[in-house]
């Protein structure tokens, strides 16, 4: 049974982080240093080191989810884990700079570590919401499936195209060869048609048009249904016109599957390697102020 | 409706399966989540076809238009026996014979899709990861992108002495690591050199460092003192916190004083002068005033006839405290709200500030002396006869020089009569009572007598004994002895006051000058005047108050802290 990372475990890790977050804010007002709150008084340095601990255990989650052997708890486990303490990280890790920021190594560590918080947010965000919304999308089909019912759309479009006449075969060839779907970053995550076709007309030329949707192939197929002069021929543009409608409608799904997803998963090209930046400026942060004590 | 599904699968050449129950009015088969056997496929409908009793019997019917192939036959709606195979698009589902308690069970064997028919997908980008994106090489450039600019670049431009100056101006220098402004002074002097005083790496601030600049520190306690090296050698920092705003440079808390202030007997033991305090409104002892005292080291060296002693005393007898300064003055006199009669016959009040004005820290008060403060009504006028010329306000010798002059220079002049009298009496400022007959007992005939007179009219009944001791011995040449004014210029030495910053009090809010009629009034305040605006913590709207309010650490005076080389070697080490 599915189960949210929010409530594994009756959300135990969201009361550890919890008591974490409310012990730190009690000991940071009882605290009352000789000097005014900062990272170097004792609590500084035990609110410091937590954090530290922490983010280099919530990057470690990075290396656990891939260790598919690990029996040290399950990896949903550790995501609910992740997602609390990693959150509880904005109050311990806040109280330990005790608000003195500036332009230094410090403040851009504390700044890195905020980015990666919040587009963790973010990303429980979009793993919470996005699943459903892809599937609805999909009509619970693997993307495989779309994917051959695409192949077997465009073959049965070409053959019968082929049978039609000429010039409309090389019509739908272009189309079928011209479809795009995904592409780029860019192109998956806005869902960009770039699809042409080349149409031969009265000016005979031979630069391709957009074809986005299908648009340009399915007014060309009308145009030629409604200049056909009944017979087999119709029926035939009449069944292609048909095909082509589900092909537009499947390459819109397919489209749209791509984009939820690469939306889904951008935040991650994000999450992971600010992380990094994150664990390269906290080096230098503990280092530094040390090297100058 | 209870039903039992076992899935087959096939791996390599190991096949094995899995049962699930479903217990449901009626079994529903599809594409879609909602069904109660869930088979994928694009041939299948969302909702394909449903298993139900109908007449006692398990039946299959197909849900609108869809495909059901029964044992080879396409049908809409048959009875299932054990041993029907049903076809649904790719899955085969087989009627077997239920277990105990169950209605109906099927074996579910699922075709695998083959590689070719997946191939399609590969025609396009469909993924982020197929595209330039690459959280890894991502990750690695921004990692290294900060660590470089974050600490190795910054350290050997600080580290490593660079001939390219216009190079390291580009470079992120170790003015990056800053954890916090410095305070002014240090920005200004220090100009940015971490290294002045974060000297070697890894190792906490030294003293020394702190020295190359503030070499004339002093010593918080007698070099011969208890605990003397002890307190000298304690971190700088440990006190002195910088990079830390909003915080100033001195720490101002309380409890570094009484940690040891607070239990004073028991570590300074045979040291009955400094008193436990353990705070300012409760346990602070009231003040104790340094006065001057002749010296009674009368083989002094510097041959100070005077010497400022602190007055240990009981609270009983500091009501009788006295000063001796050697000076008659009445402050209830001069501060008359009436007024005081001047020169020019006018009535004028008299303030604080006329005499006692504030020297240029605003500590204390510039020392009051004959020529600013009281010449202009108290002109040391001598005879009538001389007009306005006035004795010097000088030695002893001089007094007399000059009046000896006056007397053999003037003997032609006629003994004073009457009418000097009467001319005197708008011209000469006198204190109230004060004897008005002094003409007559110079009317000698004899001018040498006359000045003899006149000598002891002045010294002795007139001008300088109004505000002096004047003493006589008959056989010194001069007979007269003034006693030297001593006035005291510091009463708690042990203390910082400022006077400006109170300057929105009046004088006489502290100072009760008011009815102070002799000079040996001490007109000092206790602590309980201070306790009406100080206190330890601001809560009563009093104003907040830590020791280094009034008293100093490093205590002027002492000897420097590092005075002593022992001392340095031992901080070099």
């Amino acid at each position: 049974m599915y189960q949210s990372i929010l409530n594994y475990d009756n959300a135990k890790y969201g009361r550890y982080a919890l008591y974490l977050m409310i012990v730190s804010v009690i000991l940071y007002i009882a605290h009352d240093p000789v000097d005014p709150p900062n990272g170097g008084t004792w609590l500084g340095y035990t609110l410091g080191t937590i954090s530290a601990l922490l983010i280099l255990w919530l990057s470690w989650f990075g290396v656990r989810k891939r260790q598919y052997r690990s029996s040290t708890g399950t990896v949903n486990g550790w995501l609910s884990a992740h997602v609390y303490l990693g959150s509880s990280l904005i109050v311990v890790g806040t109280l330990h700079s005790a608000g003195q920021l500036g332009w230094n190594i410090h403040s851009v560590s504390y700044v890195l570590m905020l980015l990666v918080i919040i587009s963790g947010f973010l990303g429980v965000y979009l793993y919470r919401q996005y699943p459903a919304i892809i599937m609805r999308n999909r009509q619970n089909q693997p993307r495989r499936l779309l994917f051959d019912e695409l192949a077997e759309l465009d073959m049965k479009s070409n053959r019968l195209a082929a049978k039609i006449s000429p010039e409309i075969a090389g019509v739908m060839a272009s189309a079928v060869n011209g479809t795009t779907i995904g592409g780029s970053v860019l192109d998956q995550v806005l869902g960009r048609d770039k699809s042409e076709v080349l149409i031969p007309d009265d000016s005979s030329r031979k630069d391709p048009v957009k074809n986005t949707n299908q648009q340009a192939l399915i007014q060309y197929l009308t145009r030629q249904l409604a200049n056909s002069k009944g017979g087999a021929v119709t029926t035939q543009l009449q069944e292609l016109v048909g095909l082509s409608a589900q092909r537009k409608n499947l390459l819109a799904t397919l489209r749209n599957d791509i984009k939820l997803q690469s939306k889904m998963q951008l935040w991650l090209y994000f999450h992971v390697p600010v992380t990094f930046a994150l664990l390269a400026a906290l080096t230098a942060h503990i280092i530094t102020v040390f090297l100058y004590w | 409706m209870r039903c039992v599904i076992r899935s087959l699968t096939q791996i390599g050449t190991v096949s094995e399966y899995r049962d699930d129950t479903v217990e449901a009015e009626a079994i529903n088969i599809g594409r879609s989540l909602d069904q109660n056997i869930v088979l994928p496929g694009n041939e299948l409908g969302l909702r394909h076809a449903r298993v139900a009793f109908r007449g006692g019997k398990v039946e299959i019917s197909a849900i609108a238009n869809n495909e059901i192939t029964l044992n080879g036959q396409v049908v809409e709606r048959q009875p299932l026996q054990i041993g029907d195979v049903i076809r649904l698009g790719h899955h085969t589902l087989k009627v077997i014979t239920p277990p105990s308690g169950f209605d109906v069970a099927f074996e579910l064997k699922s075709d695998r899709v083959t590689e070719e028919q997946t191939d399609y997908e590969s025609q396009f980008k469909t993924s982020l990861a197929q595209t330039g994106l690459n959280k890894r090489r991502l990750s690695w450039l921004l990692g290294l992108v900060f660590l470089f600019s974050g600490l190795i670049i910054p350290f050997f431009t600080s580290h490593t002495k660079s001939d390219n100056a216009s190079l390291s101006q580009w470079l992120v220098s170790d003015a990056f690591w800053i954890s916090g402004p410095l305070v002014s002074a240090h920005q200004a002097e220090l100009d940015h050199k971490c290294t002045t005083c974060h000297e070697t790496p890894f190792i906490m601030v030294r003293n020394t460092a702190c020295k190359d600049c503030h070499k004339t520190v002093a010593r918080h306690t007698g070099i011969d003192q208890p605990l003397a090296d002890e307190l000298s050698q304690r971190r700088c920092a440990t006190c002195h916190k910088e990079h830390n705003e909003p915080g100033t440079i001195i720490d101002n808390e309380q409890s570094d004083c009484s940690k040891c202030h607070a239990t004073l007997d028991q570590t300074l033991t045979g040291r009955k002068t400094l008193k436990n305090v353990q705070d300012f409104d409760q346990s602070h002892p009231d003040f104790t005033l340094t006065l001057l005292v002749e010296n009674p080291d009368k083989n002094d060296k510097e041959g100070k006839a005077w010497v400022q002693q602190r007055q240990y005393q009981s609270k009983q007898q500091r009501v009788k405290q006295v000063e001796q300064s050697n000076l008659k003055f009445n402050h209830k006199l001069h501060m008359d709200r009436k007024g005081v009669e001047t020169p020019s016959g006018n009535r004028r009040r008299m303030v604080c500030e006329d005499c006692h004005q504030l020297d240029a820290a605003g500590m204390h008060n510039k020392p009051v002396n004959m020529k600013d403060h009281c010449e202009e009504c108290h002109k040391l006028t001598f005879d009538p006869r001389a007009g306005d010329f006035t004795l010097p306000h000088g030695s002893v010798r001089q007094v007399v020089y000059v009046m000896e002059g006056f007397y053999q220079g003037s003997q032609l002049i006629k003994p004073a009569g009457r009418a000097d009298l009467a001319s005197v009496k708008g011209r000469v400022a006198r204190r109230p009572r004060q004897r008005l007959n002094m003409l007559t007992d110079i009317a000698s005939d004899n001018p040498k007598q006359r000045m003899e007179n006149a000598l002891s009219e002045v010294f002795e009944r007139t001008t300088c004994v109004i505000c002096h001791v004047v003493s006589k011995d008959k056989t010194a040449n001069p007979p007269w002895t003034i006693k030297p004014v001593k006035l005291n210029k510091d009463w708690m030495p042990k203390a910082y006051f400022n006077h400006k910053s109170h300057s929105f009090k009046q004088c006489v809010d502290c100072h009760d000058s008011e009815t102070s009629e002799r000079s040996q009034d001490i007109l000092m305040p206790g602590i309980k005047t201070c306790r009406e605006c100080h206190s330890d913590s601001s809560s009563d709207g009093k104003l907040a108050s830590p020791c280094i309010a009034c008293h100093r650490f490093h205590i002027p005076g002492n000897k420097r802290i590092y005075r002593n080389t022992a001392n340095i070697a031992n901080e070099m080490q």
